[in-house]
């Protein structure tokens, strides 16, 4: 994709009309120009080549910031895009002085769903066209191959074992060589990667580590590479086309359903339960939206399942309209045939399929069993575990608690007849308490091994109304001076 | 009359409310004090409807927050299953409900973010047969909403706890009002006392329905529930026996 900076920039409508030269640059002083439009191209510029040179070639050169950021996530979003042909598919990051970003896609047992290889090439190249993507590609016996004659080859399909004969004219850049070591190579009168075929490899070794050696073998299949696509391979999917786009809720929900049995009986077969389900949905505008849930255990059971997905699909926008649909268990843990108890099998089920669909609406972290932790601070005796780990037979310590304890202990103004001594009276959020009774204090001390944070005495005190509070000196009596006093709970 | 006492019941059971002439016990959770348990025509807390517990006053909501924790306690010893407690805010700390009765051990604090969830949750959590009880910190809800997880609750025999902080709420069965009261011991602090107020009960005849029920009770330390400490209410409690015999 050789335009794909500019060609992001043509999308945002901001930079109209295809004559106009523009560049993207980058920011700060002695700018240079990363990427150019087509017409700037025409016009002589070239990539690497200062903004004050550009602009005296052509004055009306108009320029944009340069985003590698943006341009990643767009790649990305196209690469995930890609899926649809193929599910190896990949992002090619823009790495500086080494081509243009792209995309890998590894079409091998799929092209023949598109009537061969050329037949997906045509596909893919016109409708990123009709995306208004500049894009050109090529498929070969080897990435490296297809890389290169994408870039600096005519593109197209480099029939299989042609490669080695097809390439020899291309230069070593198409090797996907650093800049520098393009121009030693160069230096030596090595400029096409024919030119490196009958050299032998120890020099070459030793002069330029072992990449040219790597990358050669990699572009002629001698040494395999693989690509990391976006996501695992999945056996446990199952997928749908359309051959009009659908975009009712209705049609999405039978089609998930549809899916969903046939997902069912594939994980039956293999004794499996599904833990994370995905959704993929491919819209006609080529953007892709994922959907997922989760589950506490294994499962597989189409309704529950669809329930938790219909929570989702219904805040689906379709856009345009849904092109296909994939639907995959991404995390899936063996589960064997239904196991019969007379019991509460029934009860604990629907529990935990009803701490699913909470836990998938609200998130599984806000979801917490709350068992003792082992300290005496009272902020850090609670653990928050997830509910499905429960429950926790642990018992609490045997001591006097509040049901709230504020998160931020709120500071308060007291009157104390002595340092030691509960307080007599204290304002809290507007209001003058008298204390009536009172307890304590029950020294907490800091804990040495985290923070070297002073002791608390807690008191235990009750108004005139009978309102019980938490309340606590900071520090040992006298230490701080005024002393200060905080409400850290409200006692039942 | 044989045949106008099978229509009342007929037509309690519409109502959603317990049979007069059958036993009725396995239905409620007794709270453990004869003087108020005779007073609810249930014989205890029903277990299927919404239970509204609102402090009286909003800024010391810690003795409504106690009470419902006991509630909740004496609601876990008559039905099996995990015990929810659904609120918005970040302070409920477990380690007090544990000394309130609350068998911790089976409570899960569910926190969404926003109010509409929380409610959704409360419906959600109260459809689940699984589940023995669910306790909800609102600030008012509609009345569509309040209808909606009484017949959830009625639905599955779920028992549904509303500590509630705003506007009172529609379809509950009770509506009980809290306020702390001075503890008597002779050192430190005694046991907590709360000044308990029933202003709703459904069910109850129609003569006592707006009079107001008061009680004085002490909660019992770790061990759940609480006991008598003094009748506040105007009207004694043989007549308000006599008058739940007779339906």
């Amino acid at each position: 994709m050789p335009y794909l900076a500019t060609d992001r920039l043509a999308k945002s409508q901001e930079f109209a009309g295809p004559d106009e030269a523009w560049a993207v640059a980058e920011a700060g002083a002695g700018r240079r120009v990363v990427a150019l439009n087509r017409a700037a191209e025409r016009a002589g510029l070239k990539p690497g080549m200062s903004v004050a040179d550009a602009l005296a070639i052509r004055p009306s050169l108009k320029l944009a910031p340069h985003e590698p950021a943006e341009e990643d996530a767009l790649l990305g979003r196209l690469a995930e895009w890609c899926v649809a042909y193929t599910p190896f598919a990949a992002a090619d990051l823009w790495r500086e002085g080494i081509g243009s970003a792209g995309l890998w896609l590894d079409t091998t047992g799929c092209d023949h769903l598109w009537g061969g290889e050329a037949a997906l090439l045509d596909d893919l190249l016109s409708r990123l066209e009709r995306l208004g993507f500049t894009a050109r590609a090529a498929v070969a016996d080897s990435p490296g191959a297809a890389w290169g004659w994408a870039r600096f080859g005519a593109g197209g399909v480099v029939e299989p074992g042609a490669s080695r004969q097809m390439l020899a004219a291309l230069p070593v850049t198409a090797l996907r060589l650093a800049p520098d070591c393009v121009l030693a190579l160069a230096r030596l009168g090595l400029r096409r990667i024919g030119d490196l075929y009958p050299v032998a490899r120890a020099p070459l070794t030793a002069r330029f580590g072992t990449v040219v050696g790597r990358r050669l073998d990699q572009a002629l299949g001698a040494e395999e590479e693989p690509i990391s696509p976006l996501r695992p391979p999945q056996s446990l999917q199952v997928q749908r086309r359309f051959l009009s786009p659908i975009a009712r809720a209705e049609d999405v929900a039978a089609a998930v359903q549809f899916l969903l049995a046939r997902l069912m009986d594939l994980l039956a077969r293999q004794q499996l339960g599904v833990r994370r389900l995905d959704l993929s949905v491919f819209r006609v505008d080529a953007s892709c939206k994922r959907l997922a849930v989760g589950t506490s255990r294994p499962t597989r059971d189409a309704a529950a399942l669809f329930r938790l997905m219909a929570l989702q699909i219904d805040g689906l926008q379709a856009g345009f309209g849904i092109d296909s649909l994939t639907l995959s268990a991404s995390v899936a843990a063996p589960l064997a045939a239904r196991q019969q108890d007379m019991t509460d099998a029934g009860e604990s089920e629907s529990l935990s399929e009803m701490l699913d669909t909470l836990g998938n609406r609200l998130g599984f972290n806000r979801l917490q069993g709350v068992p003792p932790a082992g300290s005496h601070l009272p902020e850090r005796a609670v653990r928050r575990l997830p509910a499905a780990a429960g429950p926790f037979p642990e018992p609490w310590p045997d001591l006097r608690r509040p049901p709230i304890l504020l998160s931020r202990p709120e500071a308060v103004a007291v009157t104390a007849p002595l340092p030691d001594a509960p307080p007599l009276l204290f304002r809290w959020r507007q209001t003058l308490h008298r204390v009536r009774r009172a307890e304590g204090p029950e020294r907490l001390e800091g804990e040495w091994w985290r923070d070297q944070s002073p002791a608390r005495d807690y008191y235990l005190v009750e108004s005139e109304e009978g309102e019980r509070f938490w309340l606590y000196r900071l520090g040992l009596p006298g230490e701080f001076n005024p002393a200060r006093w905080f409400v850290h709970g409200l006692f039942a | 009359m044989p045949d106008l006492a099978q229509l009342r019941d007929r037509v309690r059971a519409l109502e959603g409310l317990p049979s007069l002439t059958a036993g009725a016990g396995a239905a409620a959770a007794p709270l453990g004090v004869a003087a108020i348990d005779d007073c609810l025509p249930w014989g205890g807390l029903p277990l299927g409807g919404l239970h509204e517990i609102r402090a009286e006053r909003t800024a010391a909501p810690g003795a409504a927050q106690g009470f419902t924790a006991c509630l909740l306690g004496r609601v876990a010893r008559e039905r099996r299953g995990r015990l929810l407690w659904l609120t918005l805010s970040d302070h409920l700390y477990p380690a007090g409900l544990a000394g309130l009765g609350v068998p911790t051990e089976r409570l899960l604090v569910v926190r969404p973010v926003r109010r509409a969830d929380l409610l959704w949750a409360a419906e959600e959590s109260l459809r689940c047969k699984g589940v023995a009880g669910v306790v909800a910190e609102l600030d008012g809800a509609d009345f569509t909403a309040a209808r909606r997880l009484s017949l959830a609750s009625r639905g599955s025999g779920v028992p549904a706890l509303l500590f509630n902080q705003g506007e009172n709420l529609g379809a509950v069965l009770t509506r009980w009002q809290v306020a702390p009261a001075p503890s008597e011991t002779s050192v430190g602090v005694g046991p907590w006392r709360w000044r308990l107020a029933l202003t709703r009960c459904r069910g109850m005849a129609a003569s006592i329905d707006d009079q107001t029920l008061k009680w004085v009770v002490e909660a019992k330390h770790a061990k759940g529930g609480f006991s008598l400490v003094a009748l506040s209410g105007d009207r004694s409690l043989g007549q308000v026996a006599r008058i739940r015999r007779t339906g």
